[in-house]
């Protein structure tokens, strides 16, 4: 196990690292100049120099990648190109709203994914069953945005029970009022992932329902609801791992989305803005944030499932006869 | 050519299938809104009216109303799927051009060459579709290709991993090797045999990728990094309206209402696509014919009279699959400490039988007649009341070793469980007999090898732990479906004498299923003989042996033999309704 840990991890850097060139290349395609953007139109040559000197930008790429990969893991994404301040900073800030919107979604999304799903697949000759997966086939093909529109139509327009959008400016310091504006944005997002992961586990299920085990489980004295949660559930649970780190990535890109519907004031919209304004270091960073969530969360899921399965971790196989 | 016969074999399932007929008519639709646009517009899409604002649906001629600007809503929703579909398709092309020869070289080149894409594809996934969409629109503009290639790339990456996987699939199976060893070159084999193959399974794949295209295409519009203007999006009328939303809600429900029924549309094409290409769900069972009750044949077996004190004693009992007769009115009885052997062919309905006994038919079969146990009647009874005699009363031993415990679960839990079901037995109590009951069924170092999984045992291993677990409550009646089928033959010797071992020490009645005739004359005192789901002939096993009855337990004895010293002679066709009476 330590060793496959190890394995990996050095994996994850591999990963990261390959992320990040592929971010930082990505990014110098951008066209303008930074500098031009900082000056102004009253700018004259000298200053342009001396802006992109300060900048850094008249280095050698190799460099600029460099200076900027060994600053990354000191928790240092440098500095906004156009106001100077500290994207770790601004990142940490508005993390504070995208955080709880995207783990918020995440466990709402389990919690009414995993049992419908499997209620879903073990009832899907009944109407009960065949409803579920239609209604989750339904929530597949609706846009984030525009579940985000119908509920905001639905809550606080026709019914002005929460607020349509916004977060309160002082941030988390009225906990109520800024739970208050979470609630929708949540909401929209859990419906939206939800939906995309019931499908997951439902086939899941459907995948161990006729499983040999789970016969002798019955045999054993188990109901056949009793064997499909005593052993259905974990050996389901590795192939919806598996999809979890497509979902959190799925569900970083939906709050892209939803912080825009919403107009919270959260990374994706730090990011929705910064690429307006070709704020390189700024998109970089976020960019870079995102990916190496998603890698991490790779990274756990592997973890996760070797413990789940350990026929995947096991290589000595006993060899004694029987 | 063989591709073209798939795809038509693959339509005409989807015609048949509601997902099939809803998504086509779906899609029919887009395909059918981009032409009509193409051709024809109620009124100007873009041509912005200051008159005729904020109207009403059906009012001037205005079927969906005008926005603030006046402009059409039926007309811009019309032009918008333009967008959409053509965005579909580019990314669906993209994906499949970039997926298809990687996922051929991954799975036909050199080994390092796929475990590089495995890992491409984890990296990929980290960077979703819609941001590098973002970033390539703001480096290049908004357009088409912007996006298309963004959604193509991401998900092309992702196509050639299942490609791969199907790829490989394919290239195993014997036709390919067989094309490949008779000299047939790899760029023909590609053509010929794996591309047609795997076709199903792309076309699958490619309806998701266009569904996702459509939705990351509205969402980008949303944000303001798709195709700029004139363009019309439905992401971008979302984005038009949202200001309004209070004053006219409608205007936000249709261009999302289109963007849901295109997308709905191709995932269901693309889910009837899978189930008309998967080989598992095409053979259904609907299809089989019900045999007439009319038709069955005289019963020669009067039921014997009901033997008092008899531990089960199982009546005129039929199952029927999906209107089909599988077992056809058995009668068998068995005494306390008894040992009956159940023999018959496969597809006999042995299994079957003894399935119903424990109350573990499968879904969609349907039991009548009468299963006494102690003389209470098991049939109609609920799961939860027969899970309370499953493993106490009456346990099973089944075939596979290999499938049958569950691969996540240490063996001694997986033995413990019926102790601490039915006897109400702690973890840690239960854990330590666990270790006795590996002892006693002669699994070796059982203290240690309860704390191992099923992969780390060998099969005979295996069906020792399915023994253990069978006797841990020491049932009264112990049914061992062909438990030495899949085990090799020196081990087969060995689970048999440990099944009689146990069975007489513990005074446990036996019910043992096989095909074999050899093994049931070591394990049994009566034999009963199966045949289409009847009882062809049942009696003490040296009556059986030496002085059968019916032809079919004949031949069956006749083959036994000749298998044993000579070649095969194929038994002489014995009508099913010549059944004879045993005693």
């Amino acid at each position: 196990m330590t060793v496959f840990v190890v394995r990996r991890l050095g994996l994850l850097a591999l990963s990261l690292l390959g992320a990040s060139i592929l971010t930082f290349a990505l990014l110098r395609l951008l066209p303008g100049d930074a500098a031009a953007s900082v000056g102004g139109i009253t700018a004259d040559k000298a200053q342009l120099r001396s802006i992109r000197h300060d900048l850094g930008l008249d280095r050698p790429l190799i460099a600029q990648y460099w200076t900027w990969l060994t600053e990354v893991p000191t928790g240092d994404l440098g500095h906004s190109q156009l106001n100077g301040s500290s994207v770790t900073g601004e990142l940490g800030e508005k993390l504070r709203v995208t955080g709880p919107l995207v783990l918020g979604a995440l466990v709402l999304a389990l919690v009414f994914a995993v049992p419908l799903g499997m209620l879903a697949a073990v009832r899907r000759e009944r109407r009960d069953g065949t409803a579920i997966s239609v209604a989750s086939q339904l929530g597949i093909a609706l846009p984030t945005l525009w579940v985000g529109l119908l509920l905001i139509l639905l809550f606080a327009v026709q019914t002005p029970l929460l607020p349509a959008q916004g977060f309160p400016v002082e941030g988390w310091a009225d906990p109520g009022e800024a739970s208050r504006s979470l609630v929708l944005p949540t909401l929209t997002l859990a419906l939206s992932e939800g939906a995309v992961l019931l499908r997951f586990v439902r086939s899941a299920t459907l995948d161990v329902l006729h499983r040999d085990y789970l016969r002798t489980a019955r045999a054993a004295g188990r109901t056949r609801t009793g064997a499909l949660l005593r052993h259905g559930l974990r050996n389901a649970a590795g192939p919806v791992l598996s999809m979890l780190g497509v979902q959190v990535a799925a569900l970083l890109v939906g709050a892209i989305v939803v912080e825009k519907v919403f107009t919270l004031p959260g990374v994706g919209s730090m990011l929705v803005a910064d690429v307006g304004n070709r704020d390189l270091v700024k998109v970089q960073g976020e960019v870079m944030l995102l990916v190496a969530i998603v890698l991490f969360v790779g990274f756990l899921v592997d973890i996760a499932q070797r413990l789940i399965d350990p026929r995947l971790a096991d290589v000595r196989v006993r060899e004694v006869t029987g | 050519m063989r591709a073209r016969i798939a795809v038509i074999g693959v339509l005409r399932a989807l015609s048949r299938d509601r997902n099939g007929l809803i998504g086509g008519t779906l899609v029919a639709i887009l395909v059918g809104a981009v032409l009509l646009s193409l051709a024809w517009t109620p009124y100007d899409p873009t041509a912005v009216d200051p008159n005729s604002p904020w109207l009403l649906p059906f009012s001037d001629g205005h079927v969906l109303g005008t926005d603030m600007l006046g402009r059409d809503q039926f007309s811009l929703i019309l032009v918008g799927s333009r967008e959409t579909l053509v965005i579909a398709l580019v990314s669906a092309g993209i994906a499949a051009a970039l997926g298809v020869p990687l996922a051929l070289a991954a799975a036909l080149g050199p080994r390092r060459f796929a475990a590089g894409v495995v890992q491409l594809v984890d990296v990929a996934i980290a960077f979703p579709a819609l941001l590098t969409a973002m970033i390539l629109a703001a480096v290049f503009g908004g357009s088409v290709w912007t996006t298309a290639s963004a959604i193509g790339v991401a998900f092309g990456v992702h196509l050639a991993r299942i490609a791969r996987a199907e790829i490989e699939r394919v290239a195993g199976t014997d036709y390919v090797l067989a094309a490949a060893a008779s000299g047939s070159s790899t760029g023909r084999t590609i053509r010929r045999h794996i591309l047609p193959n795997i076709a199903p399974t792309l076309l699958v794949q490619l309806s998701l990728v266009m569904a996702v295209a459509s939705l990351t295409e509205a969402a980008l519009s949303y944000l303001g990094y798709g195709s700029p203007a004139p363009a019309v999006s439905w992401g971008r009328i979302l984005h038009d309206q949202q200001p309004y939303i209070s004053a006219r809600p409608l205007l936000v429900v249709w261009p999302g209402l289109a963007v849901a029924l295109t997308v709905l549309g191709f995932n269901l094409l693309g889910d009837a696509l899978r189930d008309a290409t998967d080989p598992r769900l095409r053979h259904g069972g609907s299809g089989a014919v019900a045999k007439a009750d009319g038709e069955r044949a005289v019963r020669a077996i009067r039921p014997p009279a009901a033997v008092a004190g008899a531990l089960l004693e199982i009546t005129d009992l039929t199952i029927r699959i999906a209107g089909r007769t599988v077992v056809d009115g058995v009668d068998l009885t068995l005494a306390p400490g008894e040992r009956l052997g159940l023999i018959g062919e496969s597809g006999s309905g042995k299994s079957l039988t003894a399935l119903a006994v424990l109350g573990l038919l499968p879904e969609g079969a349907e039991a009548t007649g009468s299963i006494r146990l102690d003389g209470a009647e098991l049939l109609g009874r609920s799961e939860r009341e027969l899970a309370r005699i499953r493993g106490d009363r009456v346990a099973m031993v089944f075939q596979e070793p290999l499938t049958a415990l569950d691969p996540t679960m240490r063996v001694g839990r997986q033995i413990a469980e019926p102790l601490r079901l039915h006897r109400g037995m702690t973890r840690r109590r239960a854990d330590e007999a666990a270790i006795e009951l590996a002892a006693r069924v002669g699994l070796p170092d059982p203290a240690d090898l309860v704390r191992a999984r099923p992969h780390q045992l060998s099969g005979g291993q295996r069906q020792r732990v399915g023994i253990a677990i069978a006797l841990a409550c020491r049932p009264a009646l112990l049914i061992a479906d062909e438990p030495t089928t899949a085990l090799d033959v020196t081990v087969q010797r060995d689970i048999l004498a440990l099944l009689d071992e146990q069975a007489r020490e513990q005074g446990t009645a036996l019910l043992f299923i096989t095909h074999d005739l050899a093994v049931v004359s070591s394990v049994s005192d009566r034999v009963a003989v199966l045949r289409g789901g009847r009882t062809v002939e049942q009696g003490p096993l040296e009556t059986i042996l030496h002085d059968p009855r019916a032809p079919y337990t004949r031949a069956l004895l006749a083959a036994a033999r000749a298998t044993a010293f000579a070649p095969i002679e194929a038994p002489a066709e014995i009508p099913t309704d010549s059944v004879e009476a045993a005693s």
